[in-house]
């Protein structure tokens, strides 16, 4: 009887933290769509890809398992390949040049391999030192709001919070 | 206990059934509370289990015989150690133990993505749940280890009846390597449901870049590490347990399990070149679910009894259940693959069939034969069975013909693709890189005939290990003296930082040492040597500069086993190596005999006795001898793949440091070290 009791009890704990959010404020059931294959992320995908494809040429031509003439073609090949993507992300009014900024984005981006302290642009992906407070890539603001919902931090310019989830684009910009 | 254990087995299968109907709906009515309900649904599943497999250890703990698991896997003087590991002893038991695993990694998974992968996770947790699900049903309704022992009575009805004693843990399966083999092998193969699920989420939602695959990655390495120890860990209880003097057979279940690591580890080459460079994405996907759906097969192998094995459990109902969900499993996930074919197409073409890349690509291919022709000969007995009416079993010389030529493929891509450079490489760029180790594997080879290895397989095999050790080595020296030009380190620095700054590709080099140190010990094989001999007390036989002295034979009598043992003492040029001990051992409970070999290991070869008995008609011991050479590599070689993955498994480390620059001479821009 005594088991009978405490497994009936088991069995009801574990059904209410089941059904618990269901009964939780109507607010937490706003559906908020996290996607991660939005086109600007798969080409800043592909545009740090290309940076570490580079960065592994560099290193095997450094290490001798390549020509030069071999390194110069690839390498060039490499930045062709990034321009492009540069120019797509360009076109989400993001950056004004391309080419000319393929190289110094490569230090930066190996930099922010190299470095974990680094705070990423939320207009144009660029690795900012993390005290940054303008981004030295766009000029974009880099100070840190708080949600109004989670209080959480986040940077001017995101659109939702990533901690909450709360919609931030009504958010006044810093004046 | 029982009591307690069925409910909880009943609850785990509703909040199963729960998660996957919650999630489902949730995403697909875009209601997060749902979603989040599913989730402490999946979460409620997982302690639901645990507290089965308490419940269950329990029992086994105290010997209550009143259940018929426990009857027919312990008796009352198993040691501890053995009544513990008797929970994956038997057919319903590991089954728990497949679904407590599960559960487990369904938890993990839901605290690690549940914020960064929200998208995904109703899919994910279906995926899990919905397996969880099945084998919740197995335990409840097929397979369950809480059932009551019960006697027929002579009126049909069955009376609840308690034996005086239990049948025992399975006699081969009382050794420690018995111990944690099952779990390993099992988190191997449960671990591979993370990938799989994420693969079905990424199909699901059509999020199908590369951001998951990072997410995946470590998941995916750490059930192929653990499946690939698992399997290392068998055929070591083989070689001990089983005294027929080997580690592989080749039987149907050893192959069950080599075959998703063999897809698994395609996978894990191929997933660089769709993160490096957008392609081979609709390839990944097929690797992903062949290796889950392997897995699976792998375990309908063991417990349908539809072949023969020393592994496998008897002829029991649940092959049907394992066959009605691998053609879900197959038929669903297929058949979404086939709807986003669209979404997968390739970034990019291979730039040349000379790169990185493409020895990538043929590592695919051949990676993928092998399993196929492992397959194969599994499945031979049952699909000749379908035909003819008869089984035919394949047997060790079909494997070995067949995979000895594709393993030695396997090994010379191994030594060829990190000397290939991405992309392209000039006739001038091959002969940089392969200058050095093709020299060394020449000189390697040449030593090998002078030293007298003239079976062509085994010169082949020695040689293309040299030439994979002189590439491995030729890579970390390279890639050291690179930073410390660059860097300013000195080698030692470098080296370590080489490897932490780049976890995946150095560690992996590792594994591929321990590929060679494996396959070192495997080529050993072409030279054993075997000899069945009698021995009474005092006389000696003596082989290859051994000699093997009969010292005494006795008889002894423990709680649990009746065993009969031969003192022998090996000596070589008159020193003693050692006292060896081989038994034959008779389980009390179970009635069943085994062998505990002896066995003298060195480098260079493993002098391995196995005690068949005592003559009964001349007294004289009859001794089962195997000369084994190189047999101890295949162990180091598993030490190596461990340390090599968990190497691979590390986050790259972030070195704070300003690099010294290194200037090309016609070109004034600058290059950093990796």
């Amino acid at each position: 009887m005594t088991a009978l009791v405490i497994l009936s009890l088991i069995g009801l704990a574990f059904t209410a933290y089941v059904l618990f959010p269901l009964f939780r404020d109507s607010k937490m059931d706003q559906f908020v769509h996290l996607g991660h294959d939005s086109t600007l992320e798969q080409l800043i995908y592909r545009k740090l890809s290309i940076y570490n494809n580079i960065k592994d040429l560099d290193f095997e031509f450094q290490m001798g398992k390549i020509s030069e003439a071999d390194y110069r073609l690839l390498r060039a090949n490499l930045k062709k390949e990034v321009a492009p993507v540069l120019a797509e992300i360009d076109a989400f009014n993001l950056s004004d040049d391309t080419l000319a900024s393929v190289e110094s984005e490569i230090k930066a981006s190996q930099q922010q391999l190299e470095n974990k302290n680094t705070v990423l642009c939320p207009a144009c992906d660029f690795a900012n030192l993390e005290d940054a407070q303008f981004c030295q890539h766009c000029g974009h603001s880099l100070e840190t709001l708080a949600c109004p919902s989670c209080n959480q931090p986040y940077v001017y310019g995101q659109r939702f919070c990533n901690h909450c989830g709360h919609q931030l684009e009504d958010v006044k910009a810093p004046s | 206990m029982a009591d307690i254990g069925n409910v909880a087995l009943m609850l785990a299968m509703v909040f199963s059934a729960y998660a996957v109907i919650a999630s489902l709906v949730g995403v697909y009515s875009k209601r997060p509370i749902l979603i989040k309900s599913g989730q402490n649904a999946a979460i409620a599943t997982f302690l639901m289990l645990l507290l089965a497999a308490i419940s269950l250890w329990q029992i086994l703990l105290s010997s209550d015989l009143s259940n018929l698991y426990a009857a027919n896997n312990t008796n009352r003087d198993l040691s501890i150690f053995y009544k513990f590991a008797a929970l994956w002893g038997g057919q319903a038991g590991s089954l728990l133990l497949w679904s407590l695993l599960l559960a487990v990694f369904m938890t993990i998974t839901i605290f690690q993505y549940r914020h960064k992968h929200p998208d995904f996770m109703p899919y994910v947790i279906a995926v899990m749940a919905g397996t969880t699900l099945f084998f919740t049903l197995l335990h409840n309704f097929a397979s369950n280890p809480f059932q009551e022992l019960a006697i027929t009575m002579m009126d049909g009805g069955a009376e609840p009846f308690v034996p005086q004693d239990g049948r025992g843990l399975n006699p081969l399966l009382q050794h420690p390597a018995m111990v944690i083999h099952p779990p390993i092998l099992y988190i191997g193969y449960v671990g591979f449901i993370v990938p799989f699920a994420f693969a079905i989420a990424a199909l699901a939602t059509r999020q199908l870049g590369p951001h998951w695959l990072k997410s995946i990655r470590r998941w995916t390495l750490t059930a192929w590490f653990f499946l690939g120890i698992g399997i290392l860990l068998g055929g070591k209880w083989a070689y001990v347990e089983l005294g027929w003097g080997g580690y592989w057979a080749w039987d149907p279940v050893e192959n069950a399990s080599l075959m998703p690591w063999l897809t698994g580890t395609a996978f894990l080459h191929s997933v660089i070149i769709q993160e490096r460079k957008g392609m081979l994405k609709v390839w990944n996907m097929v690797l992903i679910i062949m290796t889950y759906f392997l897995c699976v097969f792998g375990t309908f192998l063991t417990r349908s009894g539809v072949v023969s094995s020393v592994h496998a459990f008897a002829q029991s109902s649940i092959g049907n259940y394992f066959a009605v969900y691998l053609v879900i499993l197959l038929t669903g996930s297929v058949g979404l693959l086939f709807t986003r074919l669209k979404d997968l197409q390739s970034d990019n073409k291979l730039d040349s069939m000379v790169s990185r890349e493409s020895s990538f690509l043929f590592n695919n291919l051949v990676f993928l034969a092998a399993a196929f022709a492992v397959l194969w000969g599994t499945t031979f007995p049952i699909l000749s069975e379908w035909v003819q009416g008869e089984k035919i079993s394949v047997g060790q010389p079909f494997f070995n013909k067949v995979n000895i030529p594709i393993g030695l493929l396997l090994l010379f891509l191994m030594g060829v693709g990190p000397l290939l450079a991405w992309r392209k490489n000039s006739f001038d760029s091959l002969k940089k890189s392969f200058a050095g180790p093709v020299i060394t594997a020449i000189i390697g080879g040449i030593l090998l005939f002078t030293f007298g290895i003239r079976d062509p397989y085994a010169l082949v095999s020695l040689t293309l290990c040299v030439f994979v050790t002189a590439t491995i080595v030729s890579e970390f020296y390279k890639g050291a003296k690179a930073r410390t030009r660059t860097m300013g380190e000195n080698f030692g620095q470098a080296l370590i930082n080489l490897t932490l700054k780049n976890t995946r590709r150095y560690g992996g080099y590792i594994v591929h040492f321990a590929v060679v140190l494996l396959v070192v010990g495997f080529t050993g094989n072409a030279f054993n040597e075997e000899h069945q001999i009698e021995l009474a007390i005092g006389e000696a036989f003596e082989t290859k500069g051994y000699t093997l002295t009969c010292v005494d034979i006795m008889r002894r009598d423990t709680p649990n086993y009746i065993t009969d043992e031969a003192k022998l003492e090996l000596s070589r040029n008159g020193k003693v190596l050692d006292i060896m001990l081989p038994e034959r051992r008779f389980y009390k409970a179970s009635e069943q005999p085994t062998t505990e070999v002896e066995i003298y290991s060195s480098f260079k070869e493993d002098f391995y006795v196995s005690f068949v008995g005592k003559n009964q008609a001349n007294n004289k011991a009859v001794i089962d001898i195997y000369i084994n050479p190189l047999v101890i590599w295949v162990w180091i070689g598993g030490l190596m793949l461990a340390f090599g993955s968990i190497v691979a498994m590390f986050p790259n480390k972030r070195i704070r440091q300003e690099p010294a620059a290194m200037i090309l001479p016609s070109d004034q821009s600058t290059y950093t070290a990796n």
